[in-house]
């Protein structure tokens, strides 16, 4: 294939210029339907909030304590803007898209971009991790009604149109619960992960730049502590920690984060291990650099590739391992609630009100599974053998 | 009464009755000896089917002197025969047990027994006024750790009890006082067979392999106990006790399901015929979905408060806790945790901690405080409260009025009352965390007063004790259940002349006028009394379950031929 | 070979020895003193100064950590906290009810996991290959405590009391009576006692099912997906596109050739899967009110149980240890180039 042909492909068929209407009818058009879908399910999110919330715009911005402006509310709003723009973007994108001379063609960047946006299920779950951010941030525009505000509506109503996802024991709105439930899940996973990233690339970098029984003895604790499931060493540790009185979101996060580091250690001591053969650390070393240097500014940033997409994947399992220990009472304090903390709420009326327990569940579900679509999608961008 | 067991039965995640604390029944024993299966087949009575119950947690330990919790006591109290036995109507009554009759010597110091001496262990050996002794002599035991200890305060040494002869013991105590509690003290303890633990380690009791296999006495034996899985209990084939004491069932399972959506599931598919403490929002739809299932309720038996710690400055004030009371509305609550969709009721406001079921004693007179919050945020007004910073929460000094409120983790109801009465505080400007801890931590938490507030319940007790609970802590942690460290010199005499009172009629105007001056004080937000319901498969009869205990006539239950459910 | 796993299971001592190590180091960091760890306010002064004499609860934290390690080696977990029964007694009758739904849960989810795989392998880049692909991926992204309870809701009780409903109208044969699955337990309570042992067996099975299937859909679709990228890159390799140039049949090709090397990495996976599912087991354990370790292990931990806590730890530790040793034997046993020396 020559590269005049790669180009021609690229450029788009008038039909897409439909895109500019309505984001994702001109993908829809050529056949593109992932990113057609996933597209018009972004312009859906930002419309229902536009709908639901501009109307009553002023009540959101100062529903903050005794009256004063919410920030979250301001920042959704802003955000809805950000994020209608984007949609448009990349609607832009495909109606006009740029013309590349071979060089910027044949760059890794742009293969892996080419990649990944082919990868019809890596996208899904782009979409989906998409749409769950937006609704996430929009929150406070989208949900009806206050999520800790207690007799917004009859105890224990079935959904239906007023209260979308039902009412649960309180008469507080689950789908609201939901919305801003999100919020708290996915930072745990995010932060969580953040901590266990930056934790196991420190500790698999140092293993592997300095070797023998440095890396040994940082290897065997990484083993050690993979050894045990991790549910379990969690529980210990909340629950000697917890039961005894101190009780935080701050420590649930750390120590999701300090018991989600080992698979990435392992990762990049691997990575790690197999660039220090390759010439650019050799002239580095050969140049006298320090080892610091060598570390932060060469050898993690070509080790990152794999720790992203174990990254993506581990965000799922820090949510999942986080709804295990709200289920046991070990999660994150009331009034505060996580989608774990919901489903364990739901647990007493499971049998008078079974959707208090239900959606949160689907929304796990739903938010884990694309997570980790998209992480395998990522992956195979990533990977070069499966190019 | 509310002689609290221990942390778990206090605590427990539902309000299971406290055996033991209402002088119910009696003994229980354990044989280290194996089963004898055969031998269920030679009993003297017809029985048949078996009764299922679903049970929250396993039980602990079967010698009565060191068991723990309510489900303990349940089980004991099946394999033993009651020293004496009772039947609670607006106060307890005392039936013949074991002992056939009583009478109490005019100085109201000592209580004489007539004994049965017909009956006998599983194992064939008599049950003696030996081992009545040799139990109490446990209790007494500091090594043993009994929680019961309290029972033999007021007992003298040589008379807990004394023998007179193989059929008569006499106890001695060392003042007169209410003699409800005297006889419950003497006559609510499962009895231990001497010969068997006489030389066992007293201070690893709980260890003892009899803890796991119990030598019976009562109407039951245990069959089988799986831990975590079932109890089995079959009738006991030795029973030497009165002909109208022989059960009519092949046998009754306890089974273990933590959850309370499992229990009731099963409940509803039928895989279990019984389970106690049904919530009310199930209650309404049981009725109409399972007509099978029988609803009962057994009234008045727990209640729930929230605690305010005196010794904390922001609770120290009487004003502060009588604006707090006018704060939140329990009306409210009632209406929202314990009535069913159809407007069916199952609590009552509570003023004190003496219940209701205890008519003649709880005083109808002191009338709950209305909801009020404009009265509220006076009251704190004048009390030095007021938003002078404008955040939404009342201070003083620079001080914003914010305390953790705490409970036990695994019950719904509590938690459920944490956050109402924190979105109700805050409406006023107050703010309360939330806080969970486990059972026992929460407990010794409470105990070492180390709380600001604290959403907790008593269990009723079934005569008026109320020493525990209100009598002034002192130094020497006595009364260690006070937990808000209340203080009033004129409860404390009121107490002591109640207690003092021989007979229980005529202390009630003290008791009656000891409310009234605690629900004054406010020392805890009283809010309820409330009914536990309980679910039943309808094919039982005879059964009678009532504030005393759900399943203490277990022996009269029975099944007509045409509803038998199992074969075995 | 026996050589082989003895150097195998000695190399695995430091491991045990760590993961007690740790959980000694949890206990003594945590908030609260240590001699308060091992009894209960309620505990007898003369059980107060047993316990401590008994594990040196006075000395410096490295004597007491020795005392621990020689009484794990000789399986003396001490005595409960919460009961005072002896710890080994209440972890040997836990035990084996959570090996045999472990056990049978791998048995089960592997093969159907590798089944799947080879499904998804042989038809890559179908719709049947993306759709596996998507439903597993479902299922392997489900809380297993949550999914637990959904099939508690609506398998057994729903849709299994619609079964009986039907049967006993008489709308459908009673064979079908049998899809009507048990909510709880490990059998019958009432009936079990009584039963033959061929009804026992059934029994048993059938309160098997759903927990098994809780705790396993997730393996299950693990495995699938390692089997499916396992097998799609033997399938490159050449000496498959050998085997095809022969003219072989493509099911000889798969069966033959692809599956023995593809399912080499995967029998790896039997072993060290056993942490995860022994991780879910625990709060599958609790929902379906299954007497196992899991329920042991909570209860511990929520009353503060110290013995109890780091017995079970041991124990976790040596199954996963075994798990390893499993591993590594079997993929020994199938890959002929693993020679044992």
């Amino acid at each position: 294939m020559t590269a005049i042909v790669k180009k021609e492909r690229f450029i788009a068929p008038p039909v897409t210029k439909l895109g500019l209407v309505f984001p994702g009818i001109g993908h829809l058009a050529v056949g593109e339907w992932v990113n057609g879908l996933g597209l018009m399910a972004l312009v859906g999110t930002v419309s229902w909030a536009i709908i639901a919330g501009l109307p009553r715009i002023s009540d959101i911005w100062f529903s903050g304590p005794g009256g004063g402006i919410a920030l979250h509310s301001v920042v959704a709003t802003f955000s809805l803007v950000a994020v209608t723009a984007a949609i448009w973007r990349a609607a832009y994108r495909r109606a006009f898209p740029r013309v590349m001379d071979d060089e910027e063609w044949n760059s890794n960047r742009q293969i892996f971009l080419r990649t990944l946006t082919r990868h019809r299920t890596g996208m899904m779950g782009f979409y989906g991790v998409c749409v769950l951010l937006t609704f996430t941030i929009l929150a406070p525009l989208i949900a009806p009604f206050d999520p800790l505000a207690i007799d917004v509506g009859p105890q224990l109503e079935p959904p239906g149109w007023g209260y979308l996802l039902g009412t649960d024991d309180y008469g507080r709105d689950v789908f609201s619960r939901l919305l801003f439930g999100a919020r708290i899940s996915m930072s745990i996973g995010f932060v969580s992960v953040a901590i266990a990233a930056t934790m196991g690339t420190s500790i698999g970098a140092t293993a592997a730049f300095f070797g023998g029984s440095v890396d040994r003895a940082l290897m065997w604790f990484t083993d050690l502590l993979l050894a045990l499931p991790r549910l379990v060493l969690l529980l210990a540790i909340v629950g000697m920690i917890q039961l005894k009185g101190a009780k935080s979101i701050f420590l649930i996060v750390a120590i999701l984060g300090f018991t989600g580091w080992m698979g990435v250690a392992r990762i990049v001591r691997s990575q790690v291990l197999s660039l220090k053969q390759q010439e650019f650390i050799q002239a580095a070393q050969a140049l006298g650099f320090s080892s610091q240097r060598i570390v932060f500014k060469h050898l993690i940033p070509n080790a990152m590739a794999p720790v992203i997409v174990y990254c993506s994947l581990a965000i799922g399992a820090t949510m999942i391992a986080e709804a295990g220990l709200s289920f046991l009472g070990l999660g994150v304090p009331p009034p505060i609630a996580t989608w774990g903390v919901m489903v364990n709420d739901g647990r007493g009326p499971l049998r008078a009100a079974p959707w208090i327990a239900t959606m949160p569940g689907l929304a796990i579900v739903a938010a884990v599974m694309s997570f980790n679509l998209f992480g395998d999608g990522l992956r195979d961008a990533l990977d070069p053998k499966l190019r | 009464m509310h002689r609290p067991l221990s942390s778990i039965a206090l605590f427990a995640a539902l309000s299971l009755s406290l055996v033991g604390c209402g002088g119910e029944q009696a003994p229980a024993t354990a044989t280290p000896a194996g089963e004898d299966a055969a031998a269920a087949e030679t009993s003297k009575h017809e029985t048949r089917d078996t009764l299922v119950i679903g049970y929250q947690s396993d039980i602990g330990n079967l010698i009565s002197v060191v068991s723990e919790t309510a489900a303990d006591g349940e089980i004991m109290s099946a394999l033993s025969f009651p020293l004496v036995d009772s039947e609670f109507d607006c106060s307890l009554k005392k039936l013949p047990g074991m002992a056939t009759e009583w009478s109490w010597s005019d100085d109201g110091k000592t209580l004489r027994m007539t004994l049965r001496d017909d009956l006998k262990y599983e194992d064939g050996s008599p049950v003696t006024a030996e081992d009545i002794v040799f139990t109490y002599d446990l209790i007494s035991d500091p090594n043993v750790a009994s929680a019961r200890i309290s029972y033999v305060e007021r007992m003298e040494e040589t008379g807990r009890p004394a023998i007179i002869d193989d059929t008569h013991i006499e106890w001695h105590f060392t003042e007169s006082y209410d003699r409800d509690t005297q006889m419950a003290h003497a006559s609510s303890m499962a009895l231990l067979p001497k010969k068997h633990l006489a030389d066992a380690d007293r201070s690893t009791l709980r260890g003892h392999p009899m803890s796991k296999a119990p030598l019976s006495y009562g109407p039951w034996r245990l069959s089988k106990w799986e831990p975590n899985n079932r109890i089995v209990l079959e009738p006991n084939p030795h029973f030497s006790g009165p002909a109208d004491w022989q059960p009519h069932l092949n046998r009754v399972i306890f089974k273990i399901l933590p959850e309370y959506s499992t229990r009731l599931i099963e409940l509803e598919a039928g895989n279990i015929d019984m389970m106690n403490a049904i919530l009310v929002r199930d209650a309404d739809r049981l009725r109409t979905e399972h007509p099978e299932i029988n609803l009962v309720r057994r009234g008045w038996r727990s209640n729930d408060y929230v605690a305010w710690n005196l010794k904390n400055p922001l609770f120290a004030d009487k004003a502060v806790r009588v604006a707090l009371a006018h704060a939140i509305d329990v009306d409210k609550m009632i209406g929202k945790l314990l009535t069913s969709e159809t407007g069916e009721v199952y609590a009552k406001r509570s003023i004190g901690t003496v219940t209701p079921a205890l008519c003649g004693v709880h005083n109808d007179d002191v009338k709950p405080f209305g909801y009020d919050p404009e009265k509220a945020k006076t009251m704190l007004a004048e009390a030095g409260w007021t938003d002078t910073d404008g955040d939404g929460t009342l201070d003083k000094d620079g001080k914003p009025f914010a305390f953790t409120l705490s409970t036990n983790t695994g019950n719904q109801r509590r938690a459920d009352i944490q956050i109402l009465v924190q979105a109700q505080l805050q409406q006023i400007g107050i703010k309360a965390d939330l806080e969970k801890a486990e059972s026992n931590a929460f407990f010794d938490n409470l105990r070492e007063k180390k709380f600001d507030a604290a959403v907790a319940g008593w269990s009723a007790g079934l005569f008026v004790d109320p020493s525990t609970i209100w009598h002034c802590d002192k130094e020497d942690k006595s009364y260690p259940f006070n937990f808000p460290s209340y203080c009033n010199e004129k409860v404390d005499e009121l107490i002591e002349k109640g207690l003092h009172t021989a007979n229980p009629k005529d202390a009630a105007p003290y008791w009656k006028e000891m409310q009234a001056e605690i629900y004054a004080d406010q020392p805890y937000l009283f809010l309820w009394w409330m009914d536990e319901i309980v679910g039943i498969n309808e094919r039982f009869e005879n059964t009678q379950i009532d504030v005393l205990s759900a399943t203490h006539n277990l022996h009269q239950w029975e099944v007509p031929a045409d509803k038998v459910k199992y074969k075995h | 070979m026996i050589k082989y796993a003895i150097r195998k299971l000695i190399l695995a001592i430091p491991l045990v020895l760590g993961v007690v190590t740790l959980i000694f180091f949890l206990v003594e960091l945590s908030p609260g003193s240590v001699a308060d760890k091992y009894f209960t306010p309620d505990t007898s002064p003369e059980v107060r100064e047993m316990i401590v004499a008994k594990y040196r609860l006075d000395d410096p934290a490295y004597v007491r950590y020795l005392f621990m390690m020689r009484n794990l080696v000789f399986l003396d977990f001490g005595v409960s906290m919460a009961t005072e029964q002896p710890v080994f007694d209440l972890v040997v009758q836990a035990l084996p009810n959570t090996i045999i739904l472990s056990l049978v849960t791998l048995l089960v989810a592997f093969p159907t996991g590798v089944v799947l795989g080879i499904i998804q392998g042989v038809t890559h880049g179908s719709p049947t290959d993306t759709s596996i692909s998507v439903s597993s991926l479902a299922f392997y992204s489900m809380p297993g405590f949550w999914f637990a309870l959904m099939l508690q809701l609506f398998v057994s009780y729903q849709f299994g009391g619609w079964l009986l409903e039907q049967v006993a109208a008489g709308n459908i044969p009673q064979f079908f009576e049998m899809f009507a699955l048990p909510t709880s337990g490990m059998y019958n309570v009432v009936e079990y006692d009584y039963m033959g042992p061929w009804d026992q067996f059934k029994d048993r099975v059938s309160h098997l099912i759903l927990p098994g299937c809780a705790m396993g859909v997730a393996s299950a679709a693990g495995t699938a997906r390692y089997m499916r990228s396992s097998l799609l890159e033997v399938i490159r390799q050449d000496y498959i596109r050998t085997a095809r140039a022969k003219g072989l049949r493509e099911r000889v090709v798969i069966l033959k050739h692809a599956l023995r090397n593809a399912l080499l990495p995967i029998v790896t996976l039997v072993g060290l899967s056993l942490p995860y599912l022994f991780s879910g087991g625990v709060l599958t354990e609790m929902v379906f009110a299954w007497p196992g370790m899991g329920r042991l292990i909570i209860t511990a931990i929520y009353t503060q149980d110290t013995p109890l806590i780091i017995a079970c730890f041991f124990i976790f530790a040596l199954l996963v240890v075994i798990g390893n040793l499993i591993a590594d034997l079997s993929y020994a046993l199938v890959d002929p180039r693993v020679k044992f020396d």
